[in-house]
């Protein structure tokens, strides 16, 4: 425990030179910026940023890009207060208070709240970070390929299951056609190159950046010039230094909030927009003013923005224990590991326990420098929300280009951006959800690897895989939720619901 | 359920079908003492499998639900049955249904399709294939072939002129606004190479 708070605050001095100041405090304001612009989301910009790190020192890189995800998660919060359009997905429960407060002429206080719910949420969210991730990484050295086969299989249905609440039937269909992606190129045991035919490039696999920056950066644009701009915000507007008062008067919303956010952030591929949905319901649930949820409640704000941003840390959990990520940006930040020569995994806390602590310090300066740009810089940044998206897009574009083009310098990989950025927004346009999708990318190559280790081990018999404690613990919750997510399960659950408290309306 | 389900399903029961018997025909490495659980084809074999069934599934529901109007979400579809209780229903349904407002009204950021809400125009179908073809001209066809600055520069301000076409009333502004595309793109084509090949000493096309 002790050893930990060493760790961090050596990881906090390490940070103090003036060349990493210099790149915490450019990082999260680009972050902040790249929050802030509807098209811009946080996976796109960790993953471009992914490819303009490449080669710093591999302790500055991730800085870089923790910095620039909770920049972008926090920054989001500005134009979905003052455009009703969240800036990022994970900014959409922000909307729905923070639009009626700023439109009722309380911008400054919106944004002051969504400072402080971000700046707490993500300190939470730090905390957990610390304390759970090196139990977690312990539990996972117990794991062999049956429980990796299950994880896997457990992300795709988790993560199918809450980023499409109305159909997770496409969530599935999406994070299975993600790890077949990744099952495309050269396999492990054999070298035989799936789906090639005698293609190179195609043997050598898609690369998870350029499928990633087709997805979350060219569909993105499809859509963004398919609509037309939104209208442009004024000026006039109060503090936005946030009241601790009126802060603290949310306590008890601030922790549900960071904890929910946290989970959410852990459970791979969820991420910071359920985060952000659970906490609003979570504060809805159990709140006293009810009625004002939808129309500017404070509370509502604060539940959403400490919900997403405490998902961050959340999401880094699972990266740094398990190699699989907790959200979109999180398995560009995993890609990224890989490629700064780190191996997370369940080995992480043996072979370099200060890493862990390491990644803490640099949320909590990343947190730092978010709570003092949100507060110093939030009235100058507002200009960004000028730039028509007519002048933007285009210089996007370009950076997705560079940025699927940089990591291999392959002509193939502009391609594969192409294409997929066409394919997501098919996707899309009929309902299926990109994250688990990504995330099946990432968790392509764990299934296929363990899946046939496992067999290989046990002789073709399934029974390890079924009657192992943690492998059993992830089948059954696999079941489960699968079965719920059937809408003649959803009814038959329903009924025994209903006549339950008929039941208990007669006794009465 | 949404009429885009049938095409969906159907395409998606195809490729599953053509992904497991193309797995089916990969080697298996027998002959040379390779365990049939370690063949190549194994896991996309099954995951094409498995892509079919979700396809039949979600075909099965479709034609089930056929005839009945509603096209509800499944989330609210639970919270809207009768025993469920009030303050619960409202517990559910209320985060989802909010969604989908911000998603609506956000349709910017959120890409909803068909998020029609007042002060927004009609979605443009064709400035979207516009910036495909300009994209794909862009990143398939002049990258590699041409100075990059160059192909940037065309790129943004072709791009930007096109865009900002229907705002170009005069004489006046269109001057105004096809000299800022020019400045932006001048912009963008020198700062994109010096700030990754020279800041960041990242290769470029």
């Amino acid at each position: 425990m002790f050893e930990g708070l060493n760790y961090f605050f050596q990881g906090i001095i390490g940070f103090l030179t003036p060349g990493s100041l210099f790149n915490i405090a450019w990082a999260t304001l680009l972050g902040i910026v790249v929050g802030m612009l509807p098209g811009l989301t946080a996976t796109l910009g960790v993953a471009l940023l992914t490819t303009l790190t490449f080669s710093m020192p591999s302790g500055e890189a991730i800085l870089v890009l923790i910095c620039m995800y909770v920049g972008a998660i926090y920054g989001g919060s500005r134009s979905a207060i003052l455009l009703n359009i969240p800036g990022t997905p994970a900014n959409a429960a922000t909307a729905l208070d923070g639009n009626p407060l700023a439109r009722a002429g309380k911008a400054g206080k919106a944004m002051g709240i969504a400072t402080a719910g971000s700046f707490l949420g993500s300190m939470i969210g730090m905390i957990l970070l610390a304390t759970i991730a090196p139990g977690l990484a312990e539990a996972a050295l117990r794991f062999q390929s049956y429980e990796f086969f299950w994880l896997a299989i457990f992300g795709i249905v988790i993560a199918g299951r809450l980023t499409a609440l109305d159909d997770p039937l496409k969530g599935w269909i999406a994070g299975f056609i993600g790890l077949l992606v990744a099952m495309v190129g050269q396999e492990g045991i054999y070298a035989y190159a799936r789906f090639a035919y005698g293609n190179t490039d195609l043997a050598g696999g898609f690369g998870l950046l350029p499928v990633l920056v087709g997805m979350f950066g060219f569909t993105e644009i499809l859509f963004v010039m398919r609509q037309p701009a939104a209208t442009a915000v004024t000026n006039a507007m109060d503090s936005v230094i946030p009241k601790v008062r009126e802060v603290f008067r949310y306590w008890q919303t601030i922790i549900r909030s960071g904890l929910i956010g946290t989970l959410m952030g852990l459970i791979p591929g969820v991420g910071e927009d359920m985060g952000a949905w659970v906490s609003y319901a979570a504060a809805r649930g159990s709140s006293k003013e009810k009625d004002k949820f939808g129309k500017g409640s404070v509370e509502g704000l604060m539940a959403a923005e400490t919900g997403n941003n405490a998902a961050v840390p959340g999401a880094l959990i699972p990266v740094l224990t398990l190699a699989v990520p907790g959200s979109a940006p999180a398995a560009v930040l995993l890609a990224a590991l890989f490629i700064h020569g780190i191996r997370p995994g369940p080995l992480i806390m043996i072979e370099s326990p200060a890493f862990v602590y390491e990644v803490t310090a640099m949320v909590f300066m990343a947190t730092l420098a978010m709570g003092i740009f949100g507060i110093l810089l939030t009235k100058p940044l507002l200009t960004v929300l000028r730039i028509p998206a007519t002048r933007l897009m285009p210089i996007i574009m370009v950076l997705c280009t560079v940025g699927a083009f940089a990591i291999a310098s392959r002509t193939f990989d502009i391609w594969v951006m192409l294409s997929y950025g066409v394919i997501g927004y098919v996707l899309r346009a009929f309902g299926f959800p990109l994250a688990p999708l990504i995330l099946g990318v990432v968790l392509g190559p764990i299934l296929d690897a363990n899946l046939r280790r496992g067999l290989l081990l046990s002789g073709g018999s399934l029974e390890p895989f079924l009657t192992r404690p943690i492998s059993a613990l992830l089948w059954v919750s696999i079941t489960v939720t699968f079965l719920l997510g059937m809408p003649p399960v959803q009814r038959a659950v329903a009924r025994l619901f209903r006549r339950r408290k008929a039941a208990a309306d007669d006794g009465d | 359920m949404a009429r885009s389900d049938l095409g969906s399903s159907i395409v998606l029961i195809l490729f599953g079908a053509v992904v497991a018997f193309e797995s089916w025909r990969m080697p298996r490495y027998e002959s040379i003492g390779g365990s049939i659980y370690s063949a190549p084809g194994l896991v996309p074999g099954l995951l094409g499998a498995v892509i079919a069934l979700l396809g039949a599934i979600m075909l099965v529901r479709y034609l089930t639900h056929q005839g009945t109007p509603a096209d509800e979400p499944t989330v609210s579809e639970a919270a809207d049955t009768p025993g469920v209780a009030d303050d619960q229903a409202a517990y559910i349904s209320a985060p989802m249904s909010a969604e989908e407002d911000a998603v609506n009204s956000g349709a910017v950021a959120s890409g909803a399709i068909g998020g029609e809400v007042a002060g927004y125009e009609a979605p443009s179908n064709r400035r979207m294939l516009v910036t495909l073809v300009l994209a794909v001209v862009f990143g398939g066809i002049m990258v590699g072939r041409m100075p990059f600055w160059l192909a940037v520069f065309l790129f943004v301000f072709v791009s930007i002129v096109f865009y900002e076409l229907a705002a170009m009333k005069d004489t006046r502004s269109t001057v105004m606004r096809v000299a800022i595309a020019a400045a932006i793109a001048g912009a963008t084509a020198y700062a994109v190479p010096f700030v990754f090949e020279r800041v960041f000493l990242v290769n470029l096309p």
